[in-house]
């Protein structure tokens, strides 16, 4: 992602801008966890530490904006839809605050719901 | 009460939803985090209505089972952030009381202990200075009270629980910079501080009711948009400009327009649903310079102060120059005053300008100099659609007089010939000086004498202006005169025009009036009726 001011150029990279997504998600309430991007490969969910939080978030950058994938796990019992609806208001409002970037799409991947207790 | 049964849950319940129904649009302005939408208080309201409705389904006498309703509606009705904030605390105080017939207020109070608890549980990182905070703190005081007061009655708890909530929701901004930027406490924990404030109103006998069902539906009703704008009209529409033209093309659109034009910037205040087809169809007069657009149901102001006159049958139009004319001049209902006079004479462009900004059906001009009748007789040319008769005085003794027969009850024709009759009525002189060393119609005048004038004749003139003004009133007088104005200007001083007093008494069987005009070049101008 790239920015042209007077001064020179501002380039952010979308490592940043996953692992600044993936703090973000993890402050968002009804998620309990985010899963890793590699679960399709190897289909294996595997729970995300925190420092790992990025790997839960694909950031794709394409003409029209960034296109973010995000993989999460909901907590058992809460309205599903809402979290999800939550977290991609909460990621759109954030980023374009902090970085002044255009979506084209924020997706938000349910991989699992997790029972707390 | 020491025992609380399913009853006293619902009714306890019912009235904190109340409270929160009136309460939440005060919340949703409150709402920043986690993003400022200007929901929270909706959506919670929302939530805990879901909840109720399930409780009302929900037949049964039993605490554990009414507050399970509580849970599910909620959870099956949770909308935003905070419902499902608030929906997990209820299944957290479900999960304590699940089994309870009744439950003791000790119980109660461990119970919203643990939904707090619970809370904490469906997220990863837990932001505080949130609804989370204040149910946390809250809820561990009101459990500790209870400890420490095992006796104490539900009012005394709940008292306490509200107290600790409103103490919480006050640190709030402490611990969420957001909120103190914005200087707000946390609309989420507002929402559960209500809540409580409406337990604890019921637990004293004052249990909350909803806002009438009246007022619910009038804040409903939408009332469009207040739209304010100033216009930097383009070098066309500032001639151009056409009151009633963008008056009508807006008519279909809006109400309660008001448009007034100043110079070169239209300002226009509506009420519209549409918006962005005013703005749209207002820039091609030219730019904005001020745009105001607000919603008409939340509060809104106006900003652009209108000084609109409604139409008048009449307006006045005088030339003159000198402080004291004009006040003399306004005195006698003259409006409009154009600066001008023997020295300064004004175009026809400053006529026009100042009629387009006048609002009246008929407009008389008096120009008050034989070199401004033409001007002001142009004015007629360029603005054929306004009815405008010149009188067309020669002096500012003749304006007078015709300013003073001016009757705004009388029908124009006949105001336009009393003026007329008025101002020939009128023998006007004036006593100003010599500028060079000069002859006139044969008379030889040195540079700095004075002269008396009456129309282009010169009546007296000499190095002493009390004897040539003395001359010019014995000219301009005879025995059918009735009233003297006389004007004086800048140049002379209270001793001169006292002198000139005595002299008018003595000579003279008529009224005299005199006026501190104020103006440069004329020592004395003087109208003999």
């Amino acid at each position: 992602m790239k920015n042209n001011t007077e001064l020179g150029r501002i380039n952010v990279s979308v490592d940043a801008v996953a692992s600044l997504t993936g703090s973000i998600v993890s402050e968002c309430y009804g998620v309990v966890g985010m899963a890793s991007k590699r679960l399709f490969k190897d289909n294996l969910a595997i729970l995300l530490k925190k420092e790992n939080y990025a790997k839960g978030v694909v950031v794709k950058d394409t003409k029209n904006g960034l296109i973010l994938d995000i993989y999460v796990i909901v907590c058992y019992g809460t309205k599903v839809s809402q979290v999800v609806r939550g977290v991609q208001k909460k990621v759109k409002y954030e980023l374009e605050k902090t970085l002044e970037v255009d979506f084209a799409a924020i997706n938000v991947y349910v991989q699992g719901i997790k029972v707390v207790d | 009460m020491k025992t609380i049964t399913a009853l006293a849950v619902k009714e306890m319940l019912e009235s904190g939803a109340n409270n929160l129904s009136n309460k939440h649009e005060e919340i949703n302005t409150l709402n920043v985090f986690p993003v400022p939408d200007g929901d929270t208080g909706t959506n919670m309201w929302m939530t805990y209505s879901s909840g109720m409705e399930e409780v009302n389904r929900s037949l049964n006498n039993h605490v554990g089972l009414t507050v399970k309703a509580l849970s599910k509606g909620m959870l099956m009705g949770a909308r935003g952030n905070s419902g499902v904030i608030l929906s997990q605390i209820i299944k957290g105080i479900y999960k304590t009381l699940k089994d309870q017939e009744t439950c003791t207020v000790s119980e109660f109070a461990a119970a919203v202990a643990n939904g707090s608890k619970v809370a904490y549980k469906a997220v990863m990182k837990p932001v505080e200075g949130t609804i989370l905070t204040v149910i946390r703190e809250s809820g561990e005081a009101g459990e500790k009270y209870m400890e420490a007061h095992p006796e104490a009655e539900l009012n005394e708890y709940l008292e306490y629980l509200l107290e600790e909530a409103n103490a919480s929701l006050k640190r709030t901004p402490d611990l969420l910079p957001v909120l103190a930027e914005v200087g707000v406490v946390d609309s989420g924990g507002a929402g559960l501080v209500a809540i409580f404030e409406g337990f604890y109103k019921w637990s004293i006998g004052q249990a909350v009711k909803p806002a009438s069902e009246e007022e619910q539906k009038e804040e409903k009703e939408f009332e469009g948009y207040c739209v304010e704008l100033t216009i930097d009209l383009n070098t066309f529409y500032q001639k151009e400009f056409d009151q009633e033209k963008l008056l009508r093309s807006l008519a279909k659109n809006c109400d309660k327009v008001k448009v007034v034009k100043k110079d070169d910037k239209a300002q226009l205040h509506l009420h519209t649903f549409k918006p962005g087809d005013i703005i749209n169809l207002c820039q091609r007069f030219g730019e904005f310079s001020f745009i105001k657009v607000e919603n008409m149901n939340i509060t809104h102001d106006h900003h652009l102060v209108f000084e609109e006159k409604p139409r008048e049958k009449y307006a006045i139009i005088t030339v003159c120059t000198g402080s004291g004319i004009e006040q003399a001049f306004k005195g006698v209902g003259v409006e409009y005053i154009v600066s001008g006079g023997q020295t300064m004479n004004p175009a026809t462009e400053d006529f026009v300008s100042l009629i387009r900004e006048i609002n009246a059906e008929n407009i008389f001009i008096l120009p008050n100099n034989s070199n401004i009748i033409m001007a002001a007789n142009q004015t007629r040319e360029v603005l054929k659609k306004q009815n405008i008769i010149v009188i067309e005085t020669k002096t500012i003794p003749q304006g007078l007089a015709a300013a003073v027969a001016f009757n705004p009850d009388e029908e124009v024709e006949a105001n336009r010939k009393n003026m007329i009759e008025a101002m020939n009525n009128v023998r006007s002189g004036s006593v100003t000086f010599a500028v060079k060393d000069t002859s006139v119609n044969g008379v030889a005048l040195n540079k700095n004498d004075f002269m008396g004038l009456s129309g282009k004749e010169i009546i007296s003139h000499g190095t002493d202006l009390m004897q040539v003004t003395k001359q010019l009133l014995d000219g301009l007088c005879d025995e059918d005169s009735e009233f003297i104005t006389l004007i004086y200007g800048k140049d002379v001083n209270g001793e001169q025009v006292e002198e000139i007093k005595e002299y008018m008494e003595e000579q003279f069987d008529c009224d005299y009036q005199l006026v501190d005009g104020q103006q440069d070049l004329y020592s004395f101008i003087i109208g003999v009726e």
